[in-house]
């Protein structure tokens, strides 16, 4: 039988007992009670009359292969190791694919109202319809293209992105958004004969409308890019992060936009989201008003994105549970 | 089986009072018992037994004194007072009152 334990592991019990009592009352009698279990317990394992679990092997067998986060540093520095894409680089991937699709279809309804003689076809894009499908499609696109990166990851492939710096993303992602322009010269070069009898749609839809893609767009980012960035649902605090730092990138990157004149006309009523006819030329918004709308605009994303989280944390909960039960119906 | 944490969690002190009536013991002890008769159908996180016998001693339901083991070393022993002894006597009949519940209500009818 064991009678003294290395300095070592005496020095382990009783930073075990400080942990519960305190350090200072780690040596008063229940300290000592605490210290006197593990060292019985350590005792009978040595002595084999503790009989050791699977659990306990397990600990065992962990504890005996070393730090993973060191090996994997040593193994890395031999031959690459497959690994999951960073949250950062995960987070930006998602935001540039955002971007392409949108931008995507926003040129491919652009080129579709243009060569479209059909006037019903015309005012259908222009009303808050076509502006609604474009927003599905997008997210079906997107959706199709995370879950083929993802089973691409999860298959061991080096996904484009992780090739990439973190900061050359970033460049990249608030670069892009200056292509949106394009569509609006798309528009002002086809110089199109607009419809000259439209339905307006009526203040309510406008209204509906609206208000349903602030909080439906949002919901929707939110639980597919903690999906995306595979976020244990638990882990309340990673979730945050990149939930906050997406809105954050999302809408800095559209703020250089503004600083460019070229007619936003185009867009407006690509996007459907006014019927009102303006100038090609004008249409640049004050500072002011871009600041203070955008400010309003994170913080009414952030009150989606927690109902999203809690949706997200409740999705798990009832699949856990689903799964539980399953297992113990077998 | 796996017991439920909550199941377990309610039953602890009731168990500790069932070993300290059979004879004097100190923590580690107890735990060896109880998850030997438990059987593999429970295990208790050994830690977890100390804050309920503190709670037992407070409620002057257990009493300890600090004498030596069998290995020769001092170790916490718990006795069971005689207000332990009525407490184990009542809870005991409660849990064999709801168990006899739980089972006729919880049998699969035939027929």
């Amino acid at each position: 039988m064991a009678e003294h334990f290395s300095d070592e592991t005496q020095r382990q019990i009783r930073e075990l007992a400080a942990d519960i009592v305190g350090s200072r009352a780690a040596d008063d009698a229940t300290g000592r009670e605490m210290q006197d279990h593990v060292e019985d317990k350590i005792r009978a394992y040595l002595d084999g009359e503790e009989r050791v679990s699977e659990a306990d092997a397990l600990i065992l067998a962990r504890k005996h292969f070393g730090n993973p986060k060191r090996i994997k540093a040593e193994l890395s520095a031999v031959h690459p190791i497959e690994t999951a894409p960073a949250y950062s680089h995960r987070l930006l991937a998602f935001l540039l694919l955002q971007f392409a699709a949108g931008f995507t279809l926003r040129v491919l309804f652009a080129l579709m109202q243009l060569q479209s003689s059909s006037e019903w076809f015309q005012w259908v894009t222009w009303w808050q319809l076509g502006a609604l499908a474009k927003t599905v499609l997008a997210y079906v696109l997107i959706y199709a293209v995370l879950a083929r990166w993802r089973k691409q990851a999860q298959s061991g492939r080096r996904l484009w992105f992780e090739s990439w710096s973190v900061p050359g993303l970033c460049a990249l992602y608030f670069v892009l958004p200056l292509l949106n322009k394009a569509t609006d010269l798309l528009w002002i070069f086809a110089n199109p004969a607009f419809p000259k009898d439209y339905v307006p749609s009526p203040a309510w839809i406008q209204m509906g409308y609206a208000y349903g893609m602030a909080f439906a767009i949002p919901l929707a980012v939110t639980i597919l890019m903690l999906w995306w960035c595979e976020i244990k649902p638990r882990n309340a605090a990673s979730g945050w992060r990149v939930v906050l730092l997406y809105f954050v990138l999302s809408n800095l990157a559209f703020l250089p936009v503004n600083a460019i004149q070229i007619g936003a006309a185009g867009s407006q009523f690509i996007d459907g989201w006014t019927l009102l006819k303006l100038s090609y030329l004008e249409v640049r918004i004050a500072w002011e008003t871009v600041l203070i709308s955008t400010a309003w605009l994170f913080l009414s994303e952030l009150a989606v994105a927690a109902v999203g989280l809690l949706l997200y944390h409740g999705f798990d909960r009832v699949r856990t549970a689903r799964m539980r039960f399953a297992r113990n119906a077998r | 089986m796996k017991s439920d944490k909550e199941l377990v969690g309610a039953s602890t002190a009731v168990i500790i009072l069932g070993v300290l009536a059979r004879e004097p013991s100190y923590g580690y002890q107890i735990v060896k018992r109880v998850n030997e008769a438990a059987d593999g159908v429970w295990e208790w996180q050994e830690g977890t037994v100390y804050p309920v016998l503190h709670k037992l001693e407070k409620d002057k339901l257990v009493r300890a004194q600090w004498q030596e083991a069998d290995t020769g070393r001092q170790r916490k022993y718990y006795y069971i007072t005689a207000a332990g002894r009525d407490a184990l006597s009542t809870q005991a009949e409660r849990w064999k009152a709801f168990n006899g519940i739980v089972a006729q209500l919880v049998e699969t009818p035939h027929g």
